[in-house]
């Protein structure tokens, strides 16, 4: 069955502000609001900001770009984009990176069902003049030792996602996003206002802000800050890409993906000044050491939660205005998501209903072991989070086995930034840049004494990724003929055996 | 607030913020060139 261009009518972004809302909903997540203050606190305030910006230019900008080149130019998900792109042989590297992302998928369900949960506890008064840390502790210990209520705000989360993506592109999508990504940041500049001009805020400004000049020179920092851009914009994740899907034909590529990465950076570093000045003006100093160092939800649900009730309009204002921004961030990643994975089931030749009610099953019943257990989220977090790395080596593979000249030509065609051999430089620097950063990890993974770095059943060893991303590979390895094969036809496509266009060309 | 404080501040929030506002507005003004060449 071949392609035919006449007959196809692509469901496309009805505008230029709708696609950068979509895909900024898509990189801005829970990361930014929980995780961007705890970085920024352990890198150093500004020095951590500095790394950050700079890893967006050279890791995430230009990752972005290839994304959307595949998603645009091939019109299919991520295993049809790499087929297209790199040939019949390659559509297991699509699928690899679709599955690494619906891992993530699972349990990032689960953390939005937490975030429901918390706006619940808001809007019904929990964090009250008096409430301590013990208290919220206590809280937050007895709603995760709760499968009950744990299970069922994830099937929450996934029930509202499910349903916004059965709705499609234009009543589904985008509908959703055009409205909650624009009060997201409303709701982070009130936010950010409001701590910035709490009595003694200006301590967390300088504690987010000043830059300690001696950590540039600390390797850890630097790594941090290129696994918090790898997490937070959203590069190699396969999302970006999806929704490149439905860009108009004469899309721009550059400027996107620098106001998506630039409007990303501002929400991460809004979340930081509401959660930090909050936590320094609220209470000492070692209060606030304290709350930033004890990890993800600890700093959210345990600490934070607490100082809602000793602030001014903390317990009914500003609590359900904070989590509900965490569910606003959550949901608008989780959709990008939902959206990947039913994308590269309708390629498989499925109707969109079938493909939703399909992975909505398959993401209630993927993410009860992590409602279940949280050493088992910490670990799907930490397989799956580095497993993204990978993902974005194989973008960059891509475009360079289709040729990074004419990929160039091909996105400064329609570019309102030019494109030009930075973008080459760059993505044919992405194997170093990467083997650097994998293998930086990978050495503070063996060296870590808290781990038996080859035991795959500790949570976060080197065994247990490599035992997972493995499984994986043969996985795909195994299906790729069948995956090459039923993937449906798109633009690209080429007839028989055509390995792709670079391979097309050189027979002549 | 003290002056260091306030720099950084400025410097790394405001620059954030300018980038946004001049990005987009480049977009917006693209856009609207687009649309007066008669071509979503």
């Amino acid at each position: 069955m071949a392609f035919d261009k006449t007959s196809v009518k692509r469901e496309v972004f009805s505008s230029r502000f709708a696609f950068i809302a979509a895909a900024i909903g898509m990189a801005v997540g829970t990361g930014n609001i929980w995780r961007f203050p705890r970085d920024v606190g352990a890198g150093g305030g500004g020095t951590f900001i500095i790394a950050l910006v700079l890893a967006n230019l050279v890791w995430a900008i230009p990752l972005l770009m290839s994304e959307s080149l595949l998603g645009s130019r091939s019109r299919l998900g991520t295993i049809g984009a790499f087929r297209d792109f790199m040939g019949r042989r390659f559509a297991w590297m699509g699928g690899f990176m679709g599955v690494v992302t619906v891992g993530i998928l699972f349990y990032y369900t689960v953390v939005c069902g937490w975030a429901i949960r918390y706006f619940v506890y808001a809007v019904s008064g929990r964090f009250s003049s008096g409430i301590d840390n013990q208290e919220t502790q206590a809280l937050w210990d007895g709603f995760v030792s709760s499968p009950a209520q744990t299970i069922s705000f994830h099937v929450i989360a996934a029930l509202l996602i499910g349903f916004v993506v059965l709705r499609g592109l234009k009543g589904g999508l985008e509908a959703v996003l055009k409205v909650t990504v624009p009060a997201l940041f409303v709701i982070l500049v009130m936010l950010a206002i409001r701590a910035m001009t709490l009595p003694g805020a200006g301590e967390g400004l300088r504690y987010l802000f000043v830059p300690e000049w001696s950590g540039f020179l600390d390797g850890q920092m630097w790594l941090g800050a290129f696994v918090q851009m790898a997490f937070s914009t959203g590069a190699g994740w396969g999302l970006y890409l999806t929704y490149s899907v439905y860009m108009r034909k004469k899309e721009d590529f550059a400027l996107n993906s620098a106001i998506v990465v630039t409007g990303n950076h501002l929400a991460s570093l809004l979340a930081g000044i509401a959660v930090i000045c909050t936590v320094f003006a609220v209470q000492t100093p070692q209060y606030a050491e304290q709350a930033v160092s004890a990890g993800d939800q600890g700093l959210m649900f345990v600490y934070l939660a607490a100082l809602f009730g000793q602030m001014p309009g903390g317990t009914w204002f500003f609590a359900p205005l904070f989590f509900l921004a965490l569910v606003l961030a959550g949901l608008s990643s989780l959709i990008s998501m939902m959206e990947l994975a039913v994308r590269n089931v309708i390629d498989l030749g499925v109707g969109r209903r079938k493909a939703v009610v399909a992975i909505v099953l398959v993401t209630l019943v993927g993410g009860v072991p992590s409602a279940l257990n949280l050493d088992v989220l910490s670990n799907q977090d930490n397989v799956w989070g580095v497993g993204l790395l990978i993902s974005g080596l194989f973008a960059a593979i891509a475009m360079m086995r289709y040729g990074l000249e004419r990929a160039r030509r091909q996105l400064d065609e329609t570019s309102d930034l030019r494109v030009g051999a930075w973008w080459k430089v760059l993505i044919g620097l992405f194997p170093l840049m990467f083997a650097v950063v994998f293998g930086w990890f990978m050495f503070l993974s063996v060296t870590d004494p808290s781990q038996t770095w080859y035991d795959p059943f500790q949570t976060f060893s080197i065994g247990t990724m490599v035992l997972q991303w493995g499984l994986l590979f043969i996985a795909m390895l195994l299906l790729n003929k069948f995956l090459a094969r039923t993937v449906k036809r798109g633009p690209m496509s080429l007839d028989g055996d055509a390995a792709s266009p670079v391979d097309q060309e050189r027979k002549g | 607030m003290d002056a260091e404080t306030l720099i950084w501040t400025l410097v790394l929030f405001g620059g954030t913020v300018l980038a946004v506002v001049v990005l987009s507005y480049v977009a917006w003004r693209r856009e609207s060139g687009r649309a007066d060449d008669g071509e979503p």
